[in-house]
């Protein structure tokens, strides 16, 4: 779970918080909200040591403090109700976001296509269609000079149900309902 | 007029680096040094003026932690440095040959504040699950306030309640008693606060 997703769901959950005080007054409960501050606080320290130190040991801080935010996450109504719209919202208009769709990426080297990341937000530029084109799984671009193994930027459209990337199996197309981040076969 | 152009503690944490200037023609004529416990008590300031080179406006020198008799920088630290320019007194700012920098190493706080939330076993529902330690729950969400409440008075330059926080944070994560090794981290930006310009920021 990356930090950008923590303080996104963060915020979330403070508006939510924010609505349900001008509901029901000082008859509710912050204390959770708290608590996903600290643990979020404590993974960006870690990821900050981590960087500086490049100790394994900040990595196993981070798995754990990341599975108690996910917990709190999915326990806690105060902050999971907002959950769901948040990482709508994070996925198509986060102009900082990038969204790895994980072509054959299926931890076993089953299929090791080339992986294509998406910057969200960005004007769709019709000239970055991808074709699939062989039996080796390159991917390209059309009308751009590619070469395979690199990882290539591609425009996504702004708004839900624009034109996004769909994997169907060993081929893929370009859809207007398709989902980004995943869809991926590895048979 | 002083000038601290630059006061920070070193990554390695083991010295405090100053680059400070008086108008021209003058000299810095006293160093004194306060920790969050002995702050602004002036018998209680270990004077560093032997330190200074006093050949001309400019001193620019590293203050090693043996120097206060330390193994390194840990916590709140004041430094006070004196000119020999004779000016009048402001009735805003006091003395005007006078500067008060601040710098901070914050390490032993973020690491106590980890270990405490790493003692967080479990979610259940929206609290956390702290085992046979009734008071901890509320110690992890108490220590990340008082860190917070702490940055604020820094910034705000509330240092006489900057240093009780540090006191109180001092006791609650028992730093005093356990002893714990920091070598397995680094003083990277965001842990810790300098002086520049005599402004102190977040470094």
């Amino acid at each position: 779970m990356s930090i950008e997703n923590n303080r996104n769901i963060f915020i979330g959950s403070t508006i939510n918080l924010i609505d349900k005080r001008l509901i029901l007054g000082d008859y509710f409960n912050s204390s959770s909200l708290v608590l996903l501050n600290v643990l979020i606080d404590s993974i960006e320290y870690c990821n900050k040591q981590y960087t500086a130190t490049n100790k394994e040991e900040f990595l196993d801080k981070i798995k754990k403090l990341n599975r108690l935010v996910s917990n709190l996450k999915y326990q806690c109504p105060d902050i999971c109700i907002y959950k769901d719209e948040i990482k709508n919202k994070s996925n198509f208009f986060n102009t900082n976001a990038k969204h790895f769709v994980s072509i054959g990426d299926c931890g076993n080297n089953q299929n090791p296509w080339t992986p294509v990341y998406l910057n969200v937000g960005e004007d769709f530029v019709p000239n970055t269609t991808i074709l699939f084109l062989d039996e080796a799984k390159t991917i390209t671009f059309v009308g751009s000079a590619v070469a395979p193994g690199q990882i290539y930027e591609y425009a996504l459209a702004k708004r839900v149900g624009d034109t996004l990337v769909r994997i169907i199996g060993s081929t893929y197309s370009i859809t207007n309902t398709g989902l980004i981040n995943g869809e991926v076969n590895c048979s | 007029m002083v000038t601290i152009n630059s006061l920070r503690i070193n990554e390695a944490a083991d010295a405090i680096d100053v680059d400070v200037v008086t108008s021209s023609g003058n000299t810095i004529t006293q160093l004194l040094v306060w920790d969050s416990k002995t702050f602004k008590n002036v018998p209680q300031a270990i004077d560093l003026s032997s330190l200074l080179d006093g050949s001309d406006e400019t001193e620019v020198f590293s203050i090693p932690a043996s120097a206060l008799s330390l193994t390194n920088f840990s916590g709140l630290f004041f430094l006070e440095f004196t000119s020999s320019e004779v000016i009048g007194t402001d009735e805003c700012v006091g003395d005007t040959n006078v500067a008060l920098g601040v710098v901070s190493n914050f390490i032993k706080y973020h690491e106590c504040l980890l270990n405490k939330t790493l003692e967080i076993q479990d979610i259940k529902g929206c609290k956390q699950v702290v085992s046979d330690c009734a008071d901890c729950r509320d110690d992890v969400l108490l220590l990340s306030a008082l860190m917070n409440s702490l940055n604020s008075a820094i910034q705000f330059g509330f240092y006489e309640e900057a240093a009780r926080i540090t006191e109180t944070i001092d006791d609650m994560c028992d730093s005093c008693h356990n002893c714990p090794d920091y070598s397995n981290v680094k003083l990277v930006s965001g842990l810790g606060y300098g002086t520049y310009d005599n402004s102190v920021i977040l470094i």
